[in-house]
């Protein structure tokens, strides 16, 4: 590369190739650095557990070998966890996506009274951080009245804990995205809603007929935000869930890890996996999530 | 126009807060038929309908945040153990935690995870966004391959960290070993271990605040380059007097985010130390997590989640604070 460099500076004779040049190295060192690991890992995990540990790490297996995968889905549990991840998410995901998204047309396009100051409230419970709500969360389930055993008072049984909607509970509502959600409305016309107020819609028909449809883009990016967080979530399953049969996938995994302590190419298979779904978001919803990133910043 | 994307939506933000919406001046500007419309939607009684809208939001956020954290003071100042009753026992449990050296330990770890991989890291971050903005042939796949780590979840993350660092077998090590050194420690030894955890949270985190700083970057309006430029100013004085201010409000969104985060640490350490060795990557919600679901002593573990509450909404209080002095100046 040296060599190059070199040459073409002497063919050139201008900085301005240098300096392009070395902007490209450099970025190539530094996404390499931040590839790698991921390369390494699913590499590692199309090998087996004996030659993961005696061949140079790069080096690829002489035949991929998708057994790690198999072995961790059915002996390892991994199937069940995957089950638990996906109805956890998804079943939050619907929530959190008809909730946000109806409080930001409410708060974007209708009046009522108090609203700057309950908007100012939304924001203000993102700066509560989840993982010290966890513990007070966590009482909170298993105290809740009349569910799991528990009488009115909330004593008795195990409320919510080691339940499905009590592993959804925090992932129901997110203040992130109502924010985005008015971000969203406020840059539709209000003379739309008006048009049709005149001609005699209901509230709920003209959010529902007139700006839901215009609603889609902000809908796939609170989905994708919202089905990414409860995906990865790792302390509080780990704190709900009793036992493997509510385990999520990164909570099975953390344990996988424990108990096959070693087992690299296991390991790293049973990893890949707890990651496949967000990482697939990613390549295929690149464009919407780069989109909410700008709107968060306020680009309306 | 892309510039200050932070500002006008945190102005708007904060008119809508002080003002009750975007209420007078909207309406004056808009012209006669607009103020008739408001008002006659006003009459028909729009606000039932907007409490009907905003309402399942509100009640979940009450339910599943504010409540919790008001559960959590009160919990804070009673004995309560798991399956036992709670009895008040006043400030017996914060005086206790002044004394708990293993608390101490686990704030100063923390504090010192947070501003190593938040300061460190938005100089990293910066530097990666200031390479990839602009004109630049294939910086779609660079910026995808620096951002690719963010779709690993923090657990897998962890698990894989955990193969790369380890001493004996792990790849870091093996490259190491061939290019004619030795070995590191990366986990296990107590003066190193807290930094491996800050490299892998880098290698975690940078691209997604790359790409936020990459959309203030870019937003800078064109003119004031032109203007630097004509001025004669070298790279390091235009990026110095032109760019960093411009993107200020992106840069404390990075910092606020960032560091609200590091300091809820958790993941990696549960996973990749179990905060040793010797406790050197104790962090202050593993302390809360043993307390409360291995001592099952959740009273004073309320208390700790009570600390860590407390300075996070103190930092998020003094941010919002620079946030809306930065958009009175500008």
């Amino acid at each position: 590369m040296g060599g190059r460099l070199v040459t073409l500076v002497m063919l050139t004779g201008k900085r301005k190739v240098v300096r392009k040049s070395a902007r490209h190295l450099v970025a190539v060192v530094v996404s390499l650095v931040f590839f790698v690991p991921i390369l390494v890992a699913i590499i590692t995990s199309l090998k087996s557990n004996a030659s993961a540990l005696t061949s140079s790490v790069l080096s690829l297996p002489h035949h991929l070998d998708f057994s790690n995968y198999r072995s961790v889905l059915d002996l390892g549990g991994f199937a069940n966890y995957t089950k638990v991840s996906a109805i956890v998410s998804i079943g939050a995901t619907i929530v959190q996506v008809g909730v946000a998204t109806c409080a930001g047309y409410g708060f974007a396009k209708l009046r009522f009274r108090g609203r700057g100051l309950l908007f100012m409230a939304v924001l203000l419970t993102l700066m509560l951080p989840p993982a010290a709500v966890a513990l007070p969360l966590f009482l909170e389930m298993m105290h809740f009245p009349l569910l799991g055993g528990n009488s009115i008072g909330g004593t008795g049984g195990i409320g919510l804990l080691n339940s499905y909607p009590g592993l959804m509970a925090p992932y129901l509502v997110s203040g992130f995205s109502v924010f985005l959600a008015r971000q969203f409305f406020s840059t539709l016309p209000d003379e739309l809603g008006e048009a049709a107020r005149i001609d005699g819609c209901s509230e709920w028909a003209v959010f529902w007929r007139i700006y839901r449809p215009l609603a889609t883009p902000l809908i796939v990016i609170v989905t994708l935000f919202a089905f990414q967080t409860a995906w990865v979530d790792f302390l509080w399953p780990l704190i709900v869930a009793k036992g493997p049969s509510l385990f999520t996938l990164q909570v099975g995994l953390s344990s996988f890890q424990q108990e096959y302590t070693a087992q690299w190419s296991d390991i790293m298979a049973a990893a890949i996996l707890a990651s496949l779904p967000i990482m697939a978001i990613f390549i295929f919803g690149q464009r919407y999530l780069r989109r909410g990133i700008a709107w968060s910043g306020g680009k309306s | 126009m892309r510039s200050a994307r932070i500002s006008p939506a945190r102005r708007r933000v904060l008119d809508g807060a002080s003002a009750g919406g975007p209420s007078g001046d909207a309406v004056v500007l808009a012209g006669a038929r607009r103020a008739v419309i408001v008002r006659s939607r006003n009459a028909r009684g729009n606000g039932v309908a907007g409490f009907g809208f905003v309402g399942p939001a509100l009640v979940l956020l009450a339910v599943l945040y504010v409540i919790p954290t008001i559960v959590d003071g009160a919990f804070s100042l009673t004995n309560y153990q798991l399956g036992g009753q709670a009895g008040f026992v006043g400030v017996a449990n914060y005086s206790a935690l002044a004394h708990d050296s293993l608390f101490g330990q686990s704030a100063v770890n923390t504090l010192i995870f947070a501003v190593l991989t938040v300061g460190v890291g938005t100089v990293l971050a910066l530097g990666a966004a200031l390479l990839l903005s602009g004109s630049f042939v294939g910086k779609g796949i660079y910026r995808f391959l620096i951002y690719l780590p963010q779709s690993i979840s923090f657990a897998s993350g962890a698990v894989i960290w955990t193969w790369l660092f380890n001493a004996q077998d792990g790849p870091i090590n093996a490259v190491l070993r061939d290019l004619g050194g030795s070995g590191v420690n990366w986990l296990t030894s107590p003066h190193v271990a807290l930094f491996s955890l800050v490299i892998m949270s880098w290698w975690r985190d940078i691209g997604f605040y790359m790409v936020v700083l990459i959309a203030a970057i870019e937003g800078v309006p064109q003119y004031l380059y032109e203007a630097a430029r004509v001025d004669g100013a070298s790279a390091w004085k235009t990026l110095w007097h032109v760019t960093l201010p411009s993107i200020r409000p992106a840069m404390l969104f990075v910092v606020l985010t960032w560091g609200l985060g590091a300091l809820q640490m958790f993941t990696q350490t549960y996973i990749m130390t179990d905060g040793g060795p010797v406790q050197s990557t104790y962090s202050v919600v593993l302390k809360i997590y043993t307390d409360a679901f291995q001592s099952l002593h959740l009273g004073y573990a309320a208390s700790e989640a009570f600390v860590l509450l407390f300075v996070s909404i103190i930092i998020g209080a003094i941010a919002v604070r620079w946030f809306s002095r930065d958009l009175e100046r500008s």
